[in-house]
């Protein structure tokens, strides 16, 4: 019965992934396609000013770009189902061949920098909720504010003109020096300062709210009789408050996983670190269609695993939240 | 033999912005060894203010202007956080009024019973559950093993405050502070709750300090009543000497607002007005705006506390020798008259 059940909610993630991915597609295909420019400057580059209407006529054919929106969807979706996403426009291979050498470089920098942001963001939350109005509290917040509307891309070059530029420890661009690719050490500096840039500008966002969850729950009675049995302020908030704020701790870091990535394009531009962040900020700019709804089409895996993900998660921390719970 | 716990002359108040509130004032409370001492009186007049103040668990805005909680032979207000830590659970237990919100929803009962085991005693994590099974059992907890591992939310009310009270007596305290435990019961788990504390006395020899604004509770279980009005004791004796021989005016009233009196279809009795507000306290006795039999130096001088007997006394002018011969309400007359036959 149990067994059947467990099939049964794969199954019904599952579809829901899929139809979502399904309406995301129809959406950013159409809306890509009415965005002002011509993609044909990126295929052809400046060679498309001196060609004349009937070849560039040819080429948008050659391209499938001149059908009507639906028949270039649908054509695009018999694609995928067989494996092929398209060709990018931009650099003229297939879309996931672009890809491919770069998802990795982003993935480690977003997990690094998720892991620590949230990890750094609980640990102030919890020793600013420990000590709620005192001095060190105070000055956490303030300058927790401040770091947070920091415009991330400043706080970049700011650290490349002091770290790599004044003080020359620190790699300002790439993922690591040529010939080095294996070695960790050289991969690590040159992911610290996006690290940073990273960091910087997310941790306040969540400590500040997961700050201010833990003082609501510190306000209600469980805590007062957790304190009646002797219990020290930290054992409260680890053992119990850090419990029950966690649902909500584990759904924002479901949502903040767009969030975190976006951030990772900022940093990706300005250390020109190899990712398929810069790939997707060029891909929209250059109307680079196919490859857009690759990245697209990632992200959106992501965030739907992601919810998933915390959804059963809080289903176990705490099983009120269970669906079907109530009978 | 000395008390368990002797507040002498306590007096705490709490910094607001609207003013000073004078929430305790000059308390005088003994606590003995195996006794449950019932504190009554209206909302707002500083009962639970005075059971936190005890366990060291109010805001940072609390002065504590004058007096001392001794408690075993240290003054708890001079007590550092740590020590309370020891103290709190151990030694002095706490009972909250509302269940439902006392106990933490995610957390599994059993593990909030066994966590001041492991807590306050040298305990394995095994030895810590099979106490906090055991502790569910007396409580009054069916298939205790099989509950322990239960959020919350799988027990009723009557059931949470149980495993509330199973939590006080985890540690064994010396004293339970329950905070109106059975107010937001109903009635027939409410009489179940008070036996289990009746029990629980008998059983270990604990004493209780029981607050309750209801005096029909109060009788029911207390060896002792202090009645408090405006952060005061007004009156204290024996569970006897306050339902059969009250002498301040406002156990008068209380002891009138009681339902079981409103017999033959008569309105029920209230006391007129509200409690004052403990900002700016005037120099008087706070009840006598609302004391129909005030005497003109009830609004000019505080009465100083007046004992009828050795156990029995109160804080009203009324006892005075030049007072005038006020009688208490007409029930009360009868009762002590059928009282005195008996004995």
């Amino acid at each position: 019965m149990r067994e059947r059940n467990l099939f049964k909610r794969v199954f019904v993630s599952v579809l829901g992934v899929a139809v979502t991915m399904l309406l995301l597609s129809v959406i950013v295909f159409y809306f890509a396609r009415l965005a002002p420019g011509d993609p044909l400057q990126s295929f052809y580059g400046d060679a498309v000013e001196s060609m004349t209407s009937s070849e560039l006529m040819r080429a948008k054919e050659r391209l499938g770009l001149n059908a009507p929106i639906y028949v270039q969807y649908i054509k695009w979706l018999g694609g995928v189902f067989h494996g092929d996403f398209g060709l990018s426009l931009k650099y003229k291979i297939p879309a996931m061949e672009v890809i491919r050498p770069l998802i990795g470089n982003t993935l480690v920098l977003g997990v690094l920098a998720y892991i620590i942001i949230f990890a750094l963001a609980v640990i102030t939350a919890v020793l600013c909720a420990a000590n709620e109005d005192t001095v060190f509290d105070r000055i956490i917040c303030k300058t927790g504010t401040a770091l947070y509307y920091i415009p991330p891309f400043w706080l970049g070059v700011v650290l490349i003109l002091v770290f790599s530029i004044n003080l020359k420890i620190l790699p300002s661009s790439g993922a690591y020096d040529v010939g080095k690719a294996g070695d960790i050490a050289n991969r690590v500096s040159h992911m610290a300062l996006p690290l940073v840039v990273m960091v910087a500008s997310h941790v306040w966002y969540y400590a500040y709210m997961i700050r201010n969850k833990l003082l609501d729950e510190i306000r209600k009675d469980y805590v007062l009789l957790a304190k009646a049995k002797g219990l020290g302020k930290y054992s409260i908030i680890l053992g119990h408050c850090m419990r029950n704020v966690s649902p909500a701790v584990v759904s924002i870091m479901a949502i903040s996983i767009p969030h975190v990535l976006n951030g990772t394009y900022v940093a990706e531009s300005v250390f020109n670190y190899p990712g398929i962040g810069s790939l997707a900020v060029e891909s929209a700019k250059y109307h680079d269609y196919n490859l857009l709804m690759v990245l697209v089409l990632i992200t959106c895996v992501l965030v739907v695993v992601s919810s998933i993900a915390a959804q059963n998660i809080n289903a176990v921390i705490d099983p009120r939240t269970k669906e079907g719970a109530i009978k | 033999m000395p008390a368990l716990l002797e507040i002498s002359d306590f007096s705490l108040s709490f910094d607001t912005p609207y003013g000073e509130i004078d929430a305790v004032r000059n308390v005088n409370l003994k606590l003995n060894r195996g006794e449950i001492l019932s504190l009554a009186g209206e909302s707002g007049c500083g009962k639970t203010v005075l059971c936190k103040s005890v366990m060291k668990l109010l805001p940072k805005n609390t002065r504590v202007k004058s007096g001392k909680i001794v408690f075993n032979g240290t003054d708890i207000t001079g007590c550092t956080e740590k020590q309370m830590r020891s103290i709190r659970g151990s030694k002095i237990a706490m009972v909250f009024q509302d269940p439902m919100t006392s106990l933490n929803p995610t957390v599994p009962v059993g593990r909030q019973i066994a966590e001041v085991c492991l807590r306050h005693e040298k305990l394995s994590r095994k030895e810590a559950e099979n106490r906090a099974v055991r502790l569910m059992a007396e409580a009054g907890i069916e298939n205790a093993e099989e509950r322990f591992a239960q959020q919350p939310h799988f027990f009723s009310g009557g059931q949470r405050q149980r495993c509330v009270i199973a939590i006080a007596l985890a540690a064994n305290p010396e004293i339970i502070l329950a905070d109106e435990p059975t107010t937001a019961l109903d009635v027939t788990v409410q009489a179940k709750i008070l036996d289990l504390f009746v029990d629980i006395k008998n059983k270990t020899g604990v004493s209780i300090i029981f607050v309750s604004h209801d005096l029909g509770v109060a009788a029911r279980i207390a060896d002792r009543v202090s009645i408090m009005y405006a952060g005061k004791i007004v009156e204290t004796g024996t569970a006897e000497e306050i339902f059969y021989d009250a002498r301040h005016p406002y156990t008068w009233g209380l002891l009138s607002a009681m339902p079981y009196f409103a017999q033959r279809g008569n309105d029920l009795m209230s006391i007129p007005g509200y409690p004052p507000v403990l900002i700016n306290i005037p120099e008087c006795d706070a009840f006598a705006p609302r004391n129909p039999n005030a005497l003109k130096i009830d609004f000019e001088q505080e009465p100083p506390e007046f004992y009828v007997s050795p156990t029995h006394s109160a804080a009203t002018w009324l006892l005075d020798k030049r007072a005038p011969n006020v009688l208490p309400p007409d029930f009360i007359q009868r009762r002590r008259n059928e009282q005195w036959k008996k004995m």
